[in-house]
């Protein structure tokens, strides 16, 4: 028989470790419907204020309690060479050291090598520093370098830095302290590619615990790594070269961004990585840097509609790209100069400007191309992968539909916006529209090349005055030459545009109080550059 | 028998103090159906209603608090990243929020029914297939299940339609079935069998009708179940994609700006809340009203 609705009592026992026994009488509902569905409403609501409620901060704060960094996805490996994620980077980039490395400024500068010359067109030689040793005592010479090299490019390694590595043939040992690189080819490119070579230590690297276990040649050595918490790093007493002052260090996981915000807040961690804008009044400190990171909206190229350049130029004109960096952006951006590249890099063009915005000249542009009623097209934006992409699509979307271009904005989950990418743009399913951000952290003109060659694998523009250009870059060492040709190529890239321009990007670091960092123009965290203030 | 009850004095108060509460607060009875009334009218006039369309963007307004003016107007809720007013993109939501609720109950109250039915009538091996399945969903935990299945087969309104179902139909099963055993044993039922009516005429037109009354309760209940869950999967990202919008997703794309722009996420949660406790509240009063309190 069903029991009239009604209150159950009963006593639950409590904890009586303070005193006598005390029974609690607590009635405890036969809950009706109503409250059950609340509490689960409530408990949606609180998914999304949990992070507020999360601070139970335990760390004492001393002046020696290691400096905290915090990312939101945990690494799949610290194998340097494996992978280039930019959080397991966090990690591995102060553990491991290349041959070459960028200062502060983004110039090349020499690291495990001393110096470097081209011997002949396909052969850089590379004097080593002497009496650098790994972590585990193995010392750093010729043959390790070589070594490193031909790991990275054995077809059985599986690493997804491929792209950093193309066009290098191998490396052979000249003496203990010279190493030569060899290139299919002529390869300009070669020495600021061996700014994304780590070199590892051929002992340890054999094992297979190397991925969780790294050893490399950096101010910092691994120290251990609970999963799904935290790795933790620790000086290198015996480092070559100067020492940092940051001793001890952990990296945490917290795959929340709201958590890692208010875990700054609450001074449980010191550093934390691309905060949006907004957040950036709720930090004790920030950084706030130009990154070598340019936002565009590639276009399909072979669509028809988008055939004509004067249309894809009109496009450029609709967009109001100021408006976005001073608004979206809380001018933690800029427009770039109609080009991949900023000031001082390997093929920027000076005389570009960013393409102004006036709709009217849009519209009439629109009309000649045989679109005075405009088009519509999807613009494809992957999720959470780009600080404010989704944004940044909504908006260009809505300045599109202004000069009569309707553009619907489609979601996607990372890896299925990288295959869309993939899809030529002549065959069906390819992309309309795409918006992304070129990363050029080898401050080069010919890290594009895949996007704007006819054969590139992201490519969806085929201009064969840029693939001879790119193609006589890439075969000469004569870096004004390069330089000139590739400042053509950007000049073609705006009379004949592969994507709508936006913006340079901004990163942005939360940092507390007692963190002081001089950070670098690339993405890179070096924890050597920090420093405790008092 | 007639002791136990008896015996039971609270139970006796409390429903008189039920039928008290339901004679002396008229006022409150009409609430939440009122707030029901509210939603149904809001999805369905809410373009005329809304202060402004709900995709127009502003981004020199963005993010502006409850009660702020632009340049374009009052914006009684405030404003967005992109500075489309919240009110205007609640109202957009509220028309699919519902939808789903609704259709994806219906879906579920008619399986649910059926399967009930059958097996409460028939029992055997019927009986015990269905109840066995009905067990076993609900052993599982089913919002990851729907998980599984939007990550497999993609997010889409469609798919949110056809998985949500799944949620609320073994409460329909088992309330139906419960009855049917009861109503099974009844003399009209006895009579119609007599008469030679075949059994799915006798579940149409006398066993049907019969259990009509608790199932438009339970169904009341679901609809505010469903629309949670709706709200749960577009949270995740899996669930309603823009440019769609619900109520779950204004919540899942206002939580970035959460420690700055509270509102965002504030505002349609209470409104979810609302709709969810009001469906309750109505089926609490039904259930007072036609004296069947479970």
């Amino acid at each position: 028989m069903t029991g009239p609705m009604g209150i159950e009592r009963r006593s639950i026992q409590q904890d009586t470790s303070r005193g006598g026994d005390v029974t609690m009488p607590v009635s405890k509902l036969v809950l009706p419907r109503a409250a059950v569905l609340t509490a689960v409403g409530l408990a949606v609501a609180l998914v999304a204020i949990g992070p507020w409620l999360e601070l139970g901060g335990a760390f004492a704060g001393t002046a020696t309690r290691p400096v905290v960094l915090t990312i939101t996805t945990e690494p799949a490996t610290l194998d340097a060479q494996a992978v280039n994620d930019r959080h397991s980077r966090v990690v591995s980039g102060n553990i491991f050291e290349t041959l070459l490395d960028r200062d502060r400024t983004g110039r090349l500068v020499p690291l495990l090598a001393e110096s470097y010359e081209a011997v002949n067109p396909t052969t850089w030689r590379f004097r080593l520093r002497r009496g650098v040793t790994f972590h585990n005592g193995e010392p750093f010479n010729a043959e390790v370098a070589a070594y490193s090299v031909n790991r990275i490019i054995d077809r059985n390694y599986r690493t997804t830095r491929g792209s950093y590595t193309v066009g290098i043939a191998g490396a052979r040992v000249v003496d203990e302290y010279t190493v030569e690189v060899l290139t299919s080819g002529v390869n300009a490119t070669l020495p600021v590619q061996m700014t994304s070579l780590p070199m590892v230590p051929p002992r340890a690297s054999q094992q297979r615990d190397f991925a969780w276990r790294p050893v490399g040649t950096g101010p910092y050595r691994f120290l251990g790594w609970v999963r799904g918490r935290e790795m933790r790093i620790a000086i290198n007493d015996n480092y070559w070269g100067p020492k940092p002052t940051i001793r001890e260090v952990v990296v945490r996981i917290i795959p929340d961004k709201q958590t890692e915000l208010l875990a700054l807040r609450a001074g449980e961690v010191d550093v934390v990585l691309d905060l949006l804008p907004e957040q950036i009044q709720l930090a004790p400190k920030h950084v706030s840097h130009p990154a070598p990171e340019y936002s565009y909206i590639a276009f399909n190229t072979h669509k028809r509609e988008m055939a004509d350049p004067r249309v894809r130029i009109a496009m450029n004109l609709a967009v109001d790209k100021e408006r976005l960096a001073r608004t979206i952006y809380q001018g933690h951006a800029r427009p770039n100069m109609s080009q991949h590249l900023s000031p001082g890099m390997v093929g920027f063009n000076p005389n570009l400007r960013p393409f102004p915005y006036d709709p009217a000249r849009a519209r009439q542009l629109l009309a000649e191309a045989g679109f005075p009623q405009g088009f519509a097209v999807v613009l494809n934006t992957p999720i959470g992968r780009y600080l404010k992409g989704e944004e940044t699509s909504e908006y260009v979307a809505q300045q599109l539909a202004q000069v009569g271009i309707q553009a619907r904005v489609q979601l996607h989950e990372w890896t299925a916006y990288q295959n869309l990418g993939r899809i030529p743009g002549d065959r069906p399913g390819a992309f309309d529209l795409k918006y992304g951000w070129n990363s050029n952290e080898w401050f080069d003109g010919s890290r594009i090349i895949a996007h704007i060659t006819c054969r590139g694998t992201s490519s969806k523009i085929c201009d064969p005055r840029i693939d001879e250009l790119m193609t006589r870059a890439n075969g000469t060492v004569d870096q004004r030459a390069r330089d000139e040709m590739y400042q053509q190529v950007w000049q073609i890239l705006n009379e004949n545009p592969y994507s709508i321009y936006l913006l340079q990007q901004n990163l942005i670091y939360g940092l507390s109080a007692r963190i002081q960092w001089r950070n670098r123009l690339d993405d890179e965290v070096r924890i050597a550059d920090m420093r405790l203030v008092r | 028998m007639l002791d136990a009850r008896l015996g039971r004095n609270e139970d006796i108060e409390e429903a008189r103090a039920l039928a008290r509460q339901a004679t002396l607060s008229r006022a409150g009875d009409l609430f939440w159906p009122a707030v029901i009334v509210a939603l149904v009218l809001l999805a369905l006039t809410g373009d005329a209603l809304a202060p402004y369309a709900p995709t127009a963007q502003d981004v020199g307004a963005r993010l502006l608090p409850p009660f702020a003016t632009s340049s374009r107007g009052f914006h009684l809720l405030g404003t967005d990243p992109l500075g489309r007013d919240l009110l205007s993109t609640m109202i957009a939501g509220t028309r699919l929020s519902l939808f789903i609720g609704v259709t994806a109950t219906f879906i579920g109250l008619v399986i649910g029914v059926g399967l009930g039915m059958a097996a409460g009538y028939y029992g055997g091996s019927v009986d015990r297939l269905v109840m066995r399945l009905a067990e076993a969903q609900t052993a599982m935990p089913m919002f990851l299940v729907a998980i599984l299945f939007l990550v497999v087969l993609g997010p889409s309104v469609f798919n949110v339609i056809i998985l949500l179902p799944a949620l609320v139909w073994p409460a329909f099963a088992r309330l139906v079935r419960a009855e049917t055993l009861r109503l099974r044993e009844t003399l009209y039922v006895e009579a119609a069998v007599a008469t030679g009516c075949t059994g799915p005429q006798v579940l149409w037109s006398h066993i049907l009708p019969n259990v009509a009354p608790r199932v438009a309760v339970l169904t009341v209940i679901e609809v505010g179940h469903v629309m949670l869950a709706e709200a749960g999967l577009s949270f995740l990202g899996i669930g309603v994609q823009p440019p769609d919008v619900t109520w779950g997703l204004l919540i899942a794309r206002g939580r970035p700006y959460l420690a700055v722009a509270w509102w965002l996420v504030t505002m349609p949660g209470v409104l979810l809340g609302l709709a969810v406790l009001a469906f309750n509240m109505l089926a609490r009063r039904f259930e007072v009203a036609s004296g069947s309190a479970a």
